[in-house]
């Protein structure tokens, strides 16, 4: 058994007692932390309980543990208890309630609810990070954002110089044009530069940092929060915004074939075909209410093009974690949105759907829909 | 006296930092408000992964101390809040078995506040560890010190009461600059046992101390420390009773990744050497 599913158990029976029988029922990919969480039932009870075990992350378990207390106050029901927090084995663990043994991105993708139910959660998620959004606004300091962007930046500005793809290092063709399915769009290494130029939020908020679907654990109709790392104040409500609506399209996307990237004529070539699957579309619009309510009450004239800005360091942020999770094939659509969504005008054009934000675009969608 | 450990980094990361940190601290401030820096900012040796520690002092009686968890272009910040009365109180008192005060014992810089900050935070430490090292240097039959000998002397003290203290020593142990460094505790340490009034100075060089405290007493202040200081722990740790354990445990691991395990019988013969 890997160490972590053993350090797991181990937790689990020092937490309970030393004669309990601990089951495996699954454990996760390793997230961006390389933490991992397992999800271990106690054969006598059947109780299912929740074990993260982290080694040497950024953010020890314990801090985030305190970081969760930031939420509790606006998103009460909807945040786990902690039961245990310790090291084990030269491991941090954090046992949690488990509240569902499905992140609502896995409920989604493999339609384990009926999609009514589905769509009636994420609503209620949405409407509940605004909510807490508009209780917790606070004047903005950009260096006290949990997610300092211009570090952010450097970091998936580095991640994407050194991407290799057929042999290709995408770090030595940062200044040649890109064609993306036969249209022409500036160089990468300028979009790599557009992406760092956004303005600051009118006011700052309370968020979890990363609010996504993988974050979301659903049953019946419930839902919670995990991962907190990431939570506190000062952020922008724009780039947790960009998380919401970015998501879908980073990470539910279907391929029509293997995407294609050369070097040919001078040019970086960037081939593919890929959609997002219409009834997930529906999720992506709900989206669109969120940003109404908040830009009606930010009133920022750049919360659009910034908004943007934020999902082309989305898409381009991907590109590094995606072979650890098994998806290369998805790096070239994500370069090449990540130009696409730094670089294309006009905004309001259609057919950007699901990648770039233009909210005409995404409320004529849901109206139709 | 530590400022000059300062890298031009650290100080260029408080400069932007405590204008907008201070931001995060819910109660009503003043003019004469200071921040104390300590831990692995302070001495230079801050990585990616480093947190930013500091103390706010401050003037509000209505705030009890407080933890503030923040960060500043991405380094974890941890803010311990409370007023000055309080931390006073952590020292003559040793009303938080040393929490806050026993910060100060070690490598620290005062930052705002008014003329006479230093010395207070000096005072502090030397009020909450005075007597223990007094009490030490009597048991090995001496109650005259050099300031090698009061440096000592607190060290173990501090180690007397919480052991697993010898994993943040450890990092001023290892550091090239250590001698440096060993110095300047030598200063400041000795500082603040006369600012509390627990050594007077006999002549240059040698210290009386005034307080040691019988073995019976010394027992009775030992275990309140201990009670308290892990009692203080757990609550500014979200109320986890496994808070000790998890502090022990990450203690020894530092020590066991790094190595450094095999440095802690060097340690401690430093320190009963300085001792004699």
């Amino acid at each position: 058994m890997p160490d972590i599913v053993l350090t797991a158990s181990k937790a689990v029976g020092m937490m309970l007692g030393e004669d309990i029988k601990p089951e495996l029922v699954v454990i996760s990919s390793p997230g961006s932390s390389g933490a991992r969480v397992s999800i271990i039932r106690d054969a006598r009870t059947g109780h299912l309980y929740a074990v993260k075990c982290a080694l040497n992350t950024r953010v020890s378990l314990s801090d985030e543990m305190a970081k969760r207390e930031f939420l509790t106050p606006y998103l009460s029901g909807h945040i786990p208890k902690v039961l245990w927090c310790g090291t084990i084995d030269g491991f941090e663990v954090m046992i949690s309630e488990c509240r569902g043994m499905h992140t609502l991105h896995g409920s989604i993708i493999n339609s384990n609810s009926p999609h009514s139910e589905l769509k009636t959660v994420w609503s209620d998620v949405l409407s509940s990070l605004v909510g807490m959004w508009e209780q917790s606004s606070h004047r903005f300091y950009s260096a006290l954002c949990p997610r300092y962007y211009p570090k952010r930046v450097k970091r998936i500005q580095e991640g994407v110089r050194e991407t290799i793809i057929n042999n290709i290092c995408i770090g030595d063709h940062l200044d040649l044009p890109i064609v993306i399915n036969g249209v022409k769009y500036p160089p990468m290494g300028e979009a790599l530069l557009r992406i760092e130029k956004v303005s600051e939020p009118t006011f700052g908020v309370v968020c979890h940092g990363d609010p996504q679907p993988s974050n979301i654990m659903v049953q019946h109709r419930q839902w919670c929060l995990i991962d907190w790392e990431w939570s506190g104040r000062n952020h922008d409500w724009r780039m947790m915004f960009s998380h919401l609506f970015g998501w879908w399209g980073a990470r539910c996307i279907a391929l029509d074939d293997n995407p294609r990237l050369e070097v040919v004529n001078g040019r970086l070539s960037l081939e593919y075909k890929a959609f997002l699957p219409p009834h997930i579309e529906r999720y992506q619009q709900r989206t669109n209410h969120v940003f109404s309510r908040m830009h009606q009450r930010s009133k920022g004239v750049n919360d659009v093009e910034d908004i943007n800005m934020f999902l082309a360091a989305l898409y381009f942020g991907e590109v590094r974690f995606l072979p650890m999770w098994d998806r290369d094939s998805f790096m070239i659509p994500m370069l090449a949105e990540g130009v696409r969504t730094a670089c294309a005008v006009p905004r309001t054009a259609v057919g950007n759907l699901p990648f770039i934000f233009n909210p005409e675009e995404v409320t004529t969608c849901s109206t139709s829909s | 006296m530590f400022n000059k450990f300062m890298t031009d980094n650290s100080n260029e990361i408080l400069r932007r930092a405590l204008p907008l940190l201070v931001t995060e601290i819910n109660v009503m401030q003043s003019e004469s408000d200071y921040w104390i820096c300590y831990g692995s900012l302070l001495l230079g040796l801050q990585n990616n992964q480093s947190d930013i520690d500091l103390l706010y002092i401050h003037h509000d009686p209505h705030q009890q101390p407080s933890r503030i968890q923040s960060s500043f272009e991405e380094w974890p910040v941890t803010i311990y809040a409370l007023n000055e009365s309080d931390f006073k109180a952590d020292g003559e008192q040793r009303k938080y078995g040393g929490y806050f005060s026993g910060k100060v014992i070690n490598p620290h810089a005062v930052l705002g506040g008014h003329t006479d900050s230093v010395q207070a935070t000096l005072k502090v430490a030397g009020g909450f560890i005075g007597q223990f090292a007094a009490s030490l240097s009597r048991r090995r039959g001496r109650e005259i010190a050099s300031p090698g000998n009061i440096a000592a002397d607190c060290f173990l003290a501090f180690l007397h009461l919480c052991p697993w203290y010898r994993a943040y020593f450890m990092r001023y142990f290892v550091d090239p600059r250590f001698a440096d460094i060993w110095q300047t505790l030598q200063a400041s340490v000795t500082t603040s046992l006369v600012l509390a009034k627990e050594v007077t100075k006999l002549s240059p060089g040698y210290f009386e101390y005034q307080n040691p405290l019988d073995e019976a007493q010394f027992h009775i202040e030992m275990i309140k420390v201990v009670a308290r200081f892990w009692a203080v722990g757990a609550c500014f740790h979200g109320g986890r009773i496994d808070f000790p354990d998890y502090y022990f445990e990450k203690s020894e691991q530092f020590l066991r990744r790094t190595g450094y395990i095999n440095h802690c019988a060097k340690l401690y013969d430093f320190l009963n050497t300085q001792a004699k």
